[in-house]
């Protein structure tokens, strides 16, 4: 607004007192009273002709401290009508003063109102906006319409990949950008710049730019950049502050979402990955003439390292296997799988073979991929030949394998070969027992024999072997079941800490 | 848990104490990582204050001995409690390993 509008709009506006000021004047025996500015008379009483080029007492008018032009009367003289004139000119500074400030104050107030519309504005869209895109999208286009940028643009680093957004197009490269970033995480504050910034040179026609850092999960990863053809001031750091508030809680909130929504798909590939590794496992048991059987897998994650196995071909003696692949989770449901696919064929391929021949075979085919992810499976192989009432077994390392004889006392079935993948070579032999009725073999993991209580004790060998031998008069499955629930009870309030595998088989 | 590690000449020597388990094979991994990247790779595990060893500390043990062996050195074992000891039979792990009953003699048998 120039000087030379301000008196003129104070005239318009309060055209009465200044109109009974000249009354006064005109009453008081003066020949004429007028309002100048440097562009000319802006208005004169009486109006019915303009008054004389000269001969006036003069007084200065000002607002705000500001000359805006001059109070003129004619026809008086004297001290006197001087001071009343300077009187009046001050008290028309006044009034001028007071309502440039009101003006400024409701201008002011009609701003502020219009930010915080546009601010909830923001808010309720970016509510509403899940992808972090869409938010930065929304963030550089509102920030640059609020504060009237010129372009606008938004940045953010998560995890390595920088995601940029400009708005309406881009005014930066992107590795400027990314500078600009890198300097507000180092002061921690925003930057203000101006035209001819030696460090950060603005495009031309550009006078200054702000580039606000967005605070997201507590550190600096988000910024704001905004260009404007003349330069940012204070007042208008706090709005771009406001927004990018609103901004980094719009952020965070999406980028719950897409790792909520990520979690809940890798939730069910688990699931997946659970309902294959059930379905690798026997879905019904033989029946084989003599024994009697139960089996099942309890894994301590959604997916585990132990399996078993059973498997009767016409001719060949029926074979079952147990085997526990080091670690938890889904590295060792792969090896578990590969080891359980690998003894299968193995035992179809190898014609009569023994359980030492199919596990050396295995640990043959299996040894460089065990070693290459640092891994390795016990397993227990065992055969039953129903004729002859006898069980043929190769042990690699597995352990607990408990026989318990008829009326006799349980025994640890011991090992004799290391796991494999740990040997390149695997030297487990066969051994035979005698499997009349009522015997009763317990092929189990770890998970029952190193099952824990509250006090971190474990369940331990003996009272494993001591329990079996006190089931050894149920059935197969009742055996099983026993098993099974005086783990859980025994580790109540602990939670289950490996998988828990076994194959029951008795005589009958 | 706890580990010391320390060297006879080239013989790297590492003393664990209390359980090693699934939970606590962090810091030993970091450690034969270590161990294993010079050549020839000659360590000693000396496990007297060991009372428990899970699969995966087995299992972290083996990946060791094998890296070593790689190495053109070797993992041995020394001074097992009688309850470690039951796990390596359980497992026949050792015959995977050279076992001594004391550290000096785990040293010496590399020459």
């Amino acid at each position: 607004m120039t000087t030379a509008r301000l008196l003129l709009d104070l005239v318009n506006s309060r055209r009465d007192p200044v109109a009974r000021m000249a009354a006064a004047w005109l009453g008081a025996g003066a020949q004429a009273f007028a309002l100048a500015d440097s562009g000319g008379l802006l208005a004169w009483w009486p109006n019915s002709s303009p008054p004389p080029l000269s001969g006036a007492l003069v007084a200065p008018v000002s607002i705000n401290g500001r000359p805006v032009g001059e109070l003129r009367v004619f026809g008086v003289n004297g001290d006197h009508s001087q001071a009343r004139l300077k009187a009046d000119a001050l008290l028309l500074s006044q009034i001028g003063s007071m309502e440039t400030e009101l003006n400024e104050m409701t201008g002011e107030l009609i701003d502020n109102q219009d930010q915080l519309l546009a601010l909830y504005d923001l808010t309720q869209s970016m509510r509403s906006q899940l992808e972090v895109v869409d938010v930065l999208h929304t963030l550089a286009q509102s920030a640059g319409r609020l504060l009237k940028a010129t372009a606008a643009a938004a940045v953010l680093i998560e995890r390595d990949s920088p995601l940029l957004i400009h708005y309406p197009q881009p005014f930066l490269d992107d590795q400027t950008l990314l500078n600009l970033l890198a300097q507000c995480r180092i002061s921690g504050n925003h930057l203000l710049l101006n035209a001819g910034d030696p460090v950060n040179p603005l495009p031309t026609g550009t006078a200054g730019a702000i580039f606000e850092p967005l605070y997201v999960r507590g550190q600096i990863k988000a910024g704001l950049c905004l260009l404007r053809d003349t330069p940012f001031g204070s007042p208008d750091h706090k709005l771009a502050r406001a927004i990018c508030d609103q901004g980094a809680a719009a952020i965070e909130t999406a980028l719950l979402y897409q790792e909520t929504l990520a979690q809940a798909r890798l939730q069910t590939e688990a699931e997946l990955a659970k309902n294959v590794q059930l379905r690798l496992l026997p879905q019904t048991l033989p029946h084989v003439n003599g024994l009697d059987m139960a089996a099942a897998s309890l894994p301590a994650s959604v997916v585990g390292g132990d399996f078993y196995d059973c498997q009767q071909h016409p001719g060949e003696p029926f074979m079952f296997a147990v085997g526990d692949v080091t670690g938890k989770g889904m590295p060792a449901a792969l090896l578990m799988a590969m080891t359980r696919t690998l003894l299968r064929s193995k035992t179809r391929s190898l014609h009569k073979a023994s359980p030492a021949d199919i596990l050396g075979s295995v640990n043959d085919d299996m040894y460089d991929d065990f070693s290459e992810v640092s891994m390795f499976a016990t397993v227990f192989v065992g055969q039953y030949a129903s004729h002859e009432n006898l069980l043929y077994y190769a042990n690699a390392g597995h352990s607990p394998v408990i026989y318990s004889p008829a009326g006799g006392e349980a025994v640890l079935l011991q090992a004799d070969g290391t796991a494999l993948g740990v040997l390149p070579l695997n030297l487990c032999e066969n051994h035979a027992l005698y499997f009349y009725p009522g015997d009763v073999l317990v092929a189990a993991t770890d998970g029952f024999s190193e099952a824990r209580n509250l006090a971190g004790e474990l369940f331990g060998y003996d009272r494993l072997l001591r329990l079996v031998e006190s089931l050894a008069t149920q059935s197969a499955q009742s055996i099983a079941n026993t098993l099974f629930q005086t783990m859980l009870d025994y580790s109540a309030g602990h939670g289950q800490d490996d998988d828990q595998t076994l194959v029951v088989i008795k005589g009958v | 848990m706890e580990i010391k590690s320390s060297n006879v000449g080239e013989i790297q020597v590492l003393r664990i104490t209390g359980r090693f388990d699934s939970y606590e094979t962090g810091r030993v991994s970091e450690w034969l990582d270590q161990a294993c990247a010079q050549s020839p790779a000659k360590v000693v595990l000396n496990l007297a204050e060991v009372n428990f060893v899970d699969s995966s500390a087995l299992a972290l043990m083996v990946k060791g001995m094998k890296r070593c062996r790689q190495q053109r050195g070797d993992l041995y074992l020394c001074s097992l409690q009688q309850p470690v000891r039951v796990i390596f039979e359980l497992t026949r792990l050792d015959k995977a390993f050279a076992i001594y009953t004391a550290e000096t003699e785990a040293v010496s048998a590399f020459g």
